[in-house]
């Protein structure tokens, strides 16, 4: 049955009362408004309460109402519980003066007539299309996490940024403009939301930007999609799909593509969600028919074109009778939902499994993420002698190394670089040997590169000491652990999918659901059932400094504020051919690589400079015992992101024996933000500082905004509180202060940590026993590992790097050969010897 | 090298009881004196276990608590001339002062050291692949 959705198209507009900036915003109802980031409208003031208030529809009217705030909902300077808003209308929020404009898209052209086919004039109320079947009824929204998983119209670009009327007499100006504008192209989008399969679909003005955060036009709730994964924009009236650098990859008819135009029957994939886009005003897919061109009655006709950008329509559906987002709606599910609604209990009846119809594929061994934590740890089983066909990874990505290589390329380590890792971590030999230093000595030598040869010889020798530390070329990690993969049958054992959710069964095993998209672009539901699974998802994004984010969040400037681990080449071009001023945040080994880059792009145009900018100076490193990490430049030095001793010595041993408490204690002494100790570092920042190219600043950053040149300043203050706040203008800020390490951020661990009660570290993630099994999850006679970022704040430090993710893989199939698993042998010497010579023959393990 | 105290010793022991022994038999039969090469190996060891508690005392003044290469041929330099010196000038018990010539000394001593620490920066691992994480140890 269709069911239609009704809401009214707004326009709000606001002026920011201490910058004077002006933003709006153009939505379907309902909207909600509040200082909690999760609201429609964001406002960043203390006299905005988290949910403050909202405007719904009902009977073809806006209503403003009081939401859970302290100071109250003004309309004519009368503090109202409930109000209904006529077009033109003004609203006091706190500060903040909100204009509202109803129906502002029909404006140019009054009332269309109710003809089949007008489509996208007409306001507001799109229904179900007809190849949509059965558009969600509200209560198909059980699984959706929280509004920010919606299809969230986000402002477009356009808006946000317009700037103030300098001194103009009124404290808001109505948003007139002359209907100058031609009506840009919309383009309709449409796919099938993950958590729990219903059809979406919006139409929205280009550019749209689609990825998981939720500052975009189309916020994915789809763990392996990138925070700002694709782009759509119009070009020659043609669409085209540019991937942003995401971690997994855009594909368009399952090729995987960088930029690519979009036709009417092409479908593209994005972190395992399959969309089409169509240009609007062209339905070519039967869309037409299907929308209600019929308005409410009640809708006032708008005196005077008041359109700044098109209006972007949506089938969002929200809950009919409260007109609310998420957290008010009613949870239950349908048959369709996936995962299924057996899902929702801890354990999981076989019997279910097996009458659900879902195809289901059982394995001994699962690992899910498909990275190099699965890699690592599939390695070590099958060294240790289980067969390949009692293995499934799991991931979206066809080599382990992939998302770890788009990280290294966008925080400027391209391949021929070197990484910051040690010669014998080598996740493609578990013992470390050959390392990886002498792996390059030897194809130097037999290449004839007898200086390189030597080179790396004195290195591998003389480090730390007399040379710096040695490190290995990204490339050639990147070929050992394909020839690895290949020697290991890597190709058989992973299998492309999304992980949504893990459950315990009731035969002492575990359930995972997954989502795949095969040839034929169809999004296909599975179930995998193993008796040992190992979970390596890795970092679950990126992060942003507050500010940074704040500004993005407003602004929807994904250009000029970037983070390190983001595609951000644009700048370096840019600077290459203009010159201009980058501020970099953050001190540690990301923010020495970018500067790094930025001192290449001097080379060729001086007119760069580098604003590096601390929160204070730092004159003294970390102290632990009789000892200090050395500082350079307001920097700590250290050859790795953890003394080298984590790796396998005392402190190694210190940690693992140690309870929470001294964990928590001993990863602050000997964590914290290092870079590497190298000579082209060094002299880089020492001719910058002398020829002030590269200034070091220390300041505490409050605000970040843009200025009428069009440059992102900075509100700076001092720690002097008598110095005054000044801002700090910059072309780019390039924010290096690292990925996102919170748990909470990974849907598939949250889930998992939910429903399951479990405890977490003293760093507030997975807790882990010292065999990296993840406590809580033990079923039976089935058990659940890890490895990865995940477990910091268990029994090992360096947990993030390669030699980490051996240490835990072999930590948790040593505990499998003792728990009895099947296929695992003892790794006495003879075995070892014996493995590591099939290792170097190339020879299938 | 990031050792442990219990590490040192463990290896020590292991690389002086497999090569160090096959090489001192070799020298052994060159001399034709089987005694004293063997007693020079076990005051090595010996002298070596405390030496061990040194190094192990030194890591800790490293922030990165590892003992780096570097570290390891000028420790081999020194543990050796402290042996030659007490062999040649006050003799040690069971070897009587200058009762080894130099060259017996430095061929047996370079030989085993050169051996020993060529085995220890891998191929150590071939066999014993957990030895890496614990610091040296192996049993």
């Amino acid at each position: 049955m269709q069911r239609e959705q009704r809401t009214l198209q707004v326009r709000l507009s606001w002026q920011d009362p201490v910058t004077n900036e002006e933003s709006a915003i153009l939505a379907p109802l309902p909207i909600t408004i509040g200082r909690a980031r999760d609201n429609t409208i964001s406002l960043n003031s203390d006299a905005i309460s988290r949910q403050h208030a909202f405007l719904e529809y009902a009977n073809g009217e806006a209503i403003l109402r009081d939401w859970q705030s302290k100071n109250g909902v003004l309309v004519n300077q009368q503090r109202v519980k409930r109000a209904p808003l006529k077009d033109g209308d003004t609203f006091q929020i706190g500060p903040f003066r909100f204009f509202i404009e109803i129906n502002p898209a029909s404006a140019p052209q009054p009332a269309a007539p109710a003809s089949a086919g007008a489509a996208s004039q007409d306001f507001g109320t799109i229904a179900a299309p007809q190849d949509f079947g059965t558009i969600a009824a509200p209560q198909d929204f059980g699984t959706m996490a929280a509004p920010q998983d919606f299809g969230t119209i986000a402002a477009p670009q356009d808006f946000g940024t317009i700037a103030a009327p300098q001194g103009a007499g009124a404290a808001l100006r109505p948003p007139g403009l002359p209907a100058q504008q031609v009506q840009p192209q919309q383009i309709t989008l449409r796919w099938t939301d993950p958590t729990n399969n219903q059809p979406r679909e919006i139409k929205a003005a280009p550019p749209i930007t689609i990825g998981r955060h939720r500052d975009n036009t189309i916020a994915l709730p789809a763990i392996n999609a990138s925070r700002h994964h694709a782009t759509l924009t119009l070009e020659g009236g043609q669409i085209i799909l540019t991937d942003q650098n995401s971690g997994n990859g855009t594909f368009l008819n399952g090729q995987r593509v960088q930029r690519a135009s979009v036709g009417p029957t092409d479908t593209f994939d994005i972190g395992g969600v399959r969309l089409t886009a169509t240009l609007a005003a062209a339905p070519a897919t039967g869309a037409a028919q299907a929308v209600r061109p019929t308005p409410p009655a009640a809708r006032p006709a708008p005196a005077q074109a008041r359109v700044i950008t098109p209006p972007a329509e949506a089938t969002l559906v929200f809950n009919d009778e409260t007109g609310m987002l998420m957290p008010f709606m009613p949870t239950p599910q349908t048959e369709q939902a996936f995962p299924p609604p057996f899902f929702r209990q801890p354990v999981v009846p076989f019997w279910q499994l097996q009458q659900s119809g879902i195809p289901t594929f059982e394995t001994t061994y699962l690992a899910i993420g498909g990275g190099l934590g699965s890699f690592t740890w599939i390695d070590h089983l099958m060294v240790s002698g289980v067969p390949e066909q009692q293995i499934v990874a799991l991931g979206l990505e066809p080599k382990p190394h992939a998302r770890y290589e788009r990280l290294c390329l966008n925080s400027q380590i391209p391949n021929h670089e070197r990484l910051r890792s040690n010669s014998d971590a080598c996740p493609d030999n578990i013992w470390g040997w050959p390392s990886y230093g002498l792996r390059e000595i030897w194809h130097s030598l037999t290449r004839g590169q007898i200086g390189n040869a030597v080179r790396v010889a004195a290195q591998v020798f003389g480090e730390p000491v007399l040379a710096d530390t040695y490190t290995p070329r990204a490339i050639d990690v990147y070929n050992s652990v394909d020839r690895e993969a290949r020697r290991i049958g890597w190709g058989r054992i992973s299998r492309y999918g999304l992980a949504h959710a893990i459950r315990k069964t009731d035969d002492n095993r575990y359930v995972v659901a997954y989502t795949q998209i095969n040839q034929r672009q169809e999004v296909v539901k599975g179930l995998i059932i193993a008796r040992y699974v190992h979970v390596a998802v890795g970092y679950p994004g990126i992060q942003f400094l507050a500010d940074l984010q704040d500004y993005r969040d407003r602004t929807k400037d994904f250009q000029r504020v970037v983070n390190a681990y983001e595609n951000h080449t644009h700048i370096y071009d840019h600077l290459a051919r203009s010159g201009g001023v980058v501020m970099v945040r953050g001190r540690g080994i990301v923010a020495s690589r970018v500067i790094q880059r930025l001192a290449e792009v001097r080379v060729q145009n001086p007119n760069v400079r580098i604003l590096h900018v601390l929160r204070s100076p730092l004159l003294e490193g970390h102290r632990d015992g009789r000892v200090r990490r050395k500082v350079e430049y307001h920097t700590e030095m250290q050859p790795f992101n953890w003394p080298k001793s984590c790796a396998g010595g005392t402190l190694r041993k210190k940690l693992e024996q140690a309870d929470d408490q001294t964990r928590d204690r001993l990863l602050n002494d000997w964590g914290g933000t290092t870079t590497a100790i190298r000579k082209d570092w060094r002299s880089i920042i020492r001719t910058g500082l002398r020829e002030g190219w590269y200034q070091i600043l220390f300041y505490k950053v409050k605000r970040v905004e843009r200025n009428q040149y069009g440059q992102i300043a900075s509100l700076v203050s001092t720690n002097d509180p008598r110095q005054p706040e000044t801002w700090l203008p910059a072309d780019f800020i390039i924010d290096c202060t690292g990925l996102e390490a919170a748990l909470d951020s990974n849907a598939l661990l949250k889930d998992m940590v939910d429903i399951y009660k479990l405890g977490r570290g003293p760093k507030g993630r997975l807790r882990v026993g010292n065999d990296f099994e993840v406590l809580g999850m033990v079923n039976g006679t089935g058990h659940v590992y890890t490895s990865g970022a995940m477990t910091l704040g268990g029994p090992y430090a360096m947990v993030d790097s390669f030699i980490g993710l051996q240490f835990a893989a072999m930590r948790s199939a040593e505990a499998l050969r003792k728990l009895g698993a099947p296929g695992l042998h003892g790794f006495g010497p003879l075995r070892s010897f014996g493995q590591w010579m099939r290792w170097a023959r190339g020879v299938h393990p | 090298m990031t050792p442990t105290l219990l590490g040192r010793w463990e290896t020590r022991f292991l690389l002086l009881a497999t090569v160090g022994v096959i090489i001192t038999a070799i020298v052994g039969v060159v001399v034709k004196n089987f005694v004293t090469p063997y007693l020079l190996l076990g005051y090595v060891f010996l002298f070596g276990l405390v030496w061990d508690a040194l190094y192990q005392y030194l890591i800790t003044l490293r922030w990165d608590r590892d003992w780096p290469t570097t570290f390891q041929v000028l420790a081999g330099i020194i543990e050796g001339g402290l042996v030659w010196l007490l062999v040649t000038f006050t003799g040690l018990p069971g070897i009587p002062a200058r009762s080894m010539p130099f060259a017996v000394f430095i061929s047996m001593y370079a030989s085993i050291w050169l051996l020993t620490f060529v085995i220890a920066q891998g191929p150590l691992r071939t066999i014993f692949v957990q030895w890496r994480y614990r610091g040296g140890e192996w049993l």
